[in-house]
């Protein structure tokens, strides 16, 4: 299954997107499919459209405090599961207030060797962040607040992990690209 | 192999869709039929009548068969985090205020009529009607094993339900206490409680999750 496309690239919660979907089960619907942004289900699918050559949509809507980031889709298909993952990413307009991370460089990492750099607006917001699982125990906060550097731990994980903030008023800051560590 | 730290992040992560999507989707999920022998549910009493020397009585295990099972509804759900029993078992809990199965029943109980102790005739009642079974402020937890990926082994429902039963027909307030009584039973709500544990484990809603629950473990 493969996400060909997705409309709008953007917007604020409420916005209904559409993506375009190729090699889809045949029994895709709303009741067997999960649509994941930036790494956290979203509650409700509202359509999903399968044609007989396996090309469809599936619409969503962006909920409240959803994160800018990949689209990920899960259909949980009488012929087992079948995923798919976004190539670029939909960016959430947040208020203006919000911290957001909109980049990520590099996006390949040797634990315990390299540095990240996030950039994005408001980051001075984040107190804490994590690659995957494992906290980071030392960040740098650059003045004006649109960038945060800091080095990929040791123990962290090998292979696709998503970093992300944590601020004590927004919450979850999700960086929109994952971090591949070798 | 994911670590059970891995899985109890990936479960927080899903939280807000377990909370969320997954009782809407469990709701009108169907159980199988269920045949019960139920013993002497009284129904023959009911065919006696008033100042007669012959009387009718059971000739038999009455049989309680259960149509039409449906989780009717599953509210207040609230997962909570998950625990290693040990490092490739983990629970994955699940709270909720209400978890209503409803359907219909039907009984048959096998009737003799005995006169000075002799059987001299013979017939069966039959009865039907709706039934609710209701599971409140209690809890669930999806046992998985973790190995290349989670699966789901077994499902654990707590609490012992409350049994409404509403005839359509054979509907005798003795009756009624009697099928009422029989649901409440140990061995039956244990039966039921079965049934529900094992449409829990094997439902679509379930398969989703846990499929949701290895892509974010994988992502």
């Amino acid at each position: 299954m493969n996400i060909t496309s997705f409309t709008p690239t953007s917007g604020p919660a409420d916005t209904v997107v559409t993506l375009s979907l190729t090699d889809m089960p045949p029994d895709a619907s709303t009741d067997n499919t999960v649509v994941i942004l930036s790494g956290s289900p979203m509650v409700t699918v509202e359509t999903v459209t399968v044609g007989a050559d396996g090309s469809g949509t599936i619409e969503v809507t962006i909920e409240m405090n959803a994160q800018s980031g990949d689209f990920g889709v899960l259909v949980s298909s009488q012929q087992g599961y079948a995923t798919a993952q976004s190539a670029s990413i939909f960016t959430v307009d947040l208020p203006a207030n919000q911290p957001q991370i909109t980049n990520m460089t590099p996006r390949t990492a040797v634990a315990g060797q390299t540095q990240i750099m996030l950039s994005g607006v408001n980051l001075d917001e984040i107190q804490y962040v994590r690659v995957g699982n494992t906290a980071v125990m030392t960040i740098q906060h650059a003045t004006p607040s649109t960038m945060i550097r800091f080095m990929v731990p040791s123990t962290a994980q090998s292979g696709q992990q998503r970093v992300y903030g944590q601020s004590q008023e927004y919450g979850r800051v999700n960086s929109p690209y994952m971090l591949t560590v070798q | 192999m994911p670590t059970p730290e891995d899985v109890i992040a990936a479960w927080a992560d899903i939280t807000p869709w377990v909370q969320s999507t997954l009782p809407g989707l469990a709701q009108q999920q169907s159980l199988p039929n269920e045949s019960q022998d139920a013993g002497d549910i009284g129904a023959c009493n009911g065919l006696n009548m008033p100042g007669s020397t012959a009387i009718w009585g059971s000739d038999g295990d009455a049989t309680i068969t259960l149509t039409s099972l449906k989780i009717a509804s599953m509210a207040g759900v609230q997962s909570q985090t998950a625990t290693s029993v040990d490092g490739t078992t983990m629970h994955l809990p699940l709270s909720f205020s209400q978890l209503e199965i409803a359907g219909n029943y039907g009984y048959a109980q096998p009737c003799a009529l005995y006169d000075m102790g002799k059987k001299t005739s013979t017939t069966t009642t039959n009865g039907s009607g709706t039934l609710t079974q209701t599971f409140n402020n209690s809890s669930l937890y999806y046992v998985a094993t973790l190995a290349d990926t989670v699966t789901l082994n077994s499902v654990v429902v707590n609490g012992s339900p409350t049994v409404a039963v509403h005839p359509d027909t054979g509907g005798m307030p003795a009756w009624m206490a009697a099928i009422g009584n029989f649901f409440s039973s140990f061995h039956e709500a244990d039966a039921l409680r079965t049934n529900v544990q094992n449409i829990f484990l094997t439902a679509d809603f379930s398969q989703t999750m846990i499929g949701l629950l290895n892509n974010q473990i994988g992502s």
